[in-house]
């Protein structure tokens, strides 16, 4: 039996064919509210079941327990607002309006009941989420540039299978646990990533592997930094590396399509208990997950899971070294379990990376498969950021 | 999971039905739910049949795990059972299934209730199935 959702079931909140047709009608009619790039990432999860319990933008009895307590005002633990701003340009709203959801084209993507609209502090916000107000980190950067008020309720999103990107590999939470009960996995790990995969990913994934049923290979692919890799450059590492590397039956890939928000240990959490969601009962923890900069400590990402009870999370986090490949191991290895020193190591940063495939140098198979290191480099002359 | 007591605040004979009704729900679920209608002190012999009486009673009944449902006393009093959680909803609550589940939902998320027993529809399961085959995950 899979790990079961967070906060017993999977929410839907999706809209398609005639009630989708029947929000598009109404929308003309009801006030608009535009949402952001990322709020129209959190729009998705929501609706998919991603983000369950959550059925809406957070009031702020949820968003105060979460920023202060990393509780809900129901119970569940969840780490991190998930909320939706008001902008210069709407309306006026109040709880018990109900409002279409715009993007900043004035296309409707959905609606929402209010039940809240409230004042946040966001360097509060920041300082407890983020660990810092330091406007050079993307996330504080992010909420400085918001109004400070948040409308909470509700929402149901328009499902538009035909325009979204990387179709074939968009499986909403129901359609993992569906997957991953047909193929007769009870356990599973999920990978989350943003960069491409080289060796030590292949690695870690591959350890794990040896002790759950399967492992779910999860690429995020929302909003990210413009110096990220590009989403589909990793994700045609992912499809080449998968054909032929890894066991068919015992991986499966499939996007997630959340934004990064950059908050380290916090977020660490967030991707795990979203993770439970799609159906998997652990989850990988790196160093530095989900960092930028130096805001956060090296194991801070992987600590955070020490003050959470595991009955209350459900999800197991694998915490992993980075690894490297050892000249003297004649293998890959992490500081766990090889001795010798780092002259041995080859180890590459994702800046040298990007220098190497910058000035065409290949970057070394121990480092990265050639098939990976050949992809990497058509992309990096065709002028996409490569790492 | 901890004990609850879920007292329906109403003594009317469609409290009674209602208690039946979310005890089978619950009951669906793997729960393990005992319902007590308005005359199950007296019925089962117990000398103090008061409210307080059927609070106590309660109380011992769920301490350990169990879901107690009750219903027949319009009024709930002020009493603290140790190690159970009480959770008092009126009749009017309970009339509509929105509302039912409104509050079922609230007891799920506080986890003093069992989520439904499947996280996809067994309908909808075979759909699914379908449509990862046809994607080639099958």
């Amino acid at each position: 039996m899979l790990v079961a959702p967070h906060g017993g079931r999977l929410i839907d909140r999706q809209l398609e064919g005639e009630e989708a047709e029947a929000l598009l009608q109404e929308a003309s009619d009801l006030p608009s509210l535009t949402v952001n790039s990322r709020e129209l990432n959190d729009l998705e999860m929501i609706s998919n079941g991603a983000m369950s319990p959550l059925e809406g933008f957070m009031d702020r009895h949820d968003y105060i327990g979460v920023v202060d307590l990393m509780h809900l005002s129901s119970g569940p633990v969840w780490s991190l607002p998930v909320t939706l701003s008001v902008k210069p340009d709407d309306p006026e709203v109040q709880s018990g309006d109900r409002a279409a959801l715009r993007d900043g084209n004035g296309r409707v993507w959905g609606d929402i009941e209010i039940t809240d609209v409230y004042r946040a502090d966001l360097d509060h916000e920041a300082e407890k989420c983020l660990g810092t107000t330091d406007g050079s980190h993307p996330g504080v950067a992010y909420l400085r540039g918001l109004s400070g008020r948040y409308i909470g309720g509700r929402v149901r999103a328009i499902r538009r299978r035909d325009e979204e990107t990387f179709a074939q590999y968009r499986l909403d939470p129901k359609e993992t646990r569906v997957l991953f009960r047909a193929k007769g996995w009870k356990s599973v790990v999920a990978f989350q990533t943003r960069n491409p995969i080289h060796r030590a990913h292949e690695y870690i994934q591959k350890c794990a592997l040896e002790i759950v049923d399967g492992l779910l290979l999860h690429p995020l692919v929302g909003e990210t930094k413009s110096d990220d890799i590009p989403a589909e450059v990793r994700m045609e590492c992912y499809h080449e590396i998968l054909q032929r590397y890894y066991p068919e039956t015992r991986v499966a890939m499939s996007v997630f399509p959340a934004a990064m928000r950059y908050a380290g240990p916090r977020e660490a959490v967030f991707h795990a208990l979203l993770r439970k969601n799609y159906g998997c009962s652990h989850f990988i923890v790196g160093r530095d997950h989900a960092g930028v900069g130096d805001f956060y400590g090296t194991y801070d990402a992987q600590m955070i899971f020490e003050g959470i009870d595991e009955d209350e999370l459900e999800v197991v986090p694998l915490k992993f070294e980075h690894a490297f490949y050892c000249v003297r191991c004649q293998g890959m290895a992490t500081a766990k379990t090889c001795p010798h020193g780092g002259d041995q190591h080859i180890f590459l940063s994702g800046r040298k990376v990007r220098a190497m495939l910058r000035e065409g140098r290949t970057p070394p198979e121990e480092f990265t498969r050639p098939e990976i290191a050949e992809i990497l480099m058509r992309a990096a002359k065709s002028g996409k950021e490569n790492g | 999971m901890k004990g609850v007591v879920i007292w329906i605040a109403s003594d009317s004979e469609q409290a009674d039905g209602m208690a039946d009704s979310l005890g089978r729900e619950l009951l669906s679920r793997g729960g393990r739910v005992e319902v007590l209608h308005r005359n199950a002190l007296e019925k089962m012999g117990v000398g103090d049949t008061s409210a307080n009486g059927k609070a106590a009673a309660c109380g011992m009944l769920a301490r350990h795990g169990v879901i107690v449902i009750t219903s027949g006393c319009s009024e709930m009093p002020d009493v603290s059972l140790d190690e159970v959680e009480v959770r008092k909803v009126s009749e009017e609550m309970l009339e509509s299934k929105n509302m039912m589940n409104v509050f079922v939902r609230e007891l799920e998320l506080a986890g003093l209730v069992p989520p439904p027993e499947h996280d996809v529809h067994p309908d909808e399961e075979e759909e699914i199935r379908k449509k990862l085959s046809d994607l080639g995950y099958l």
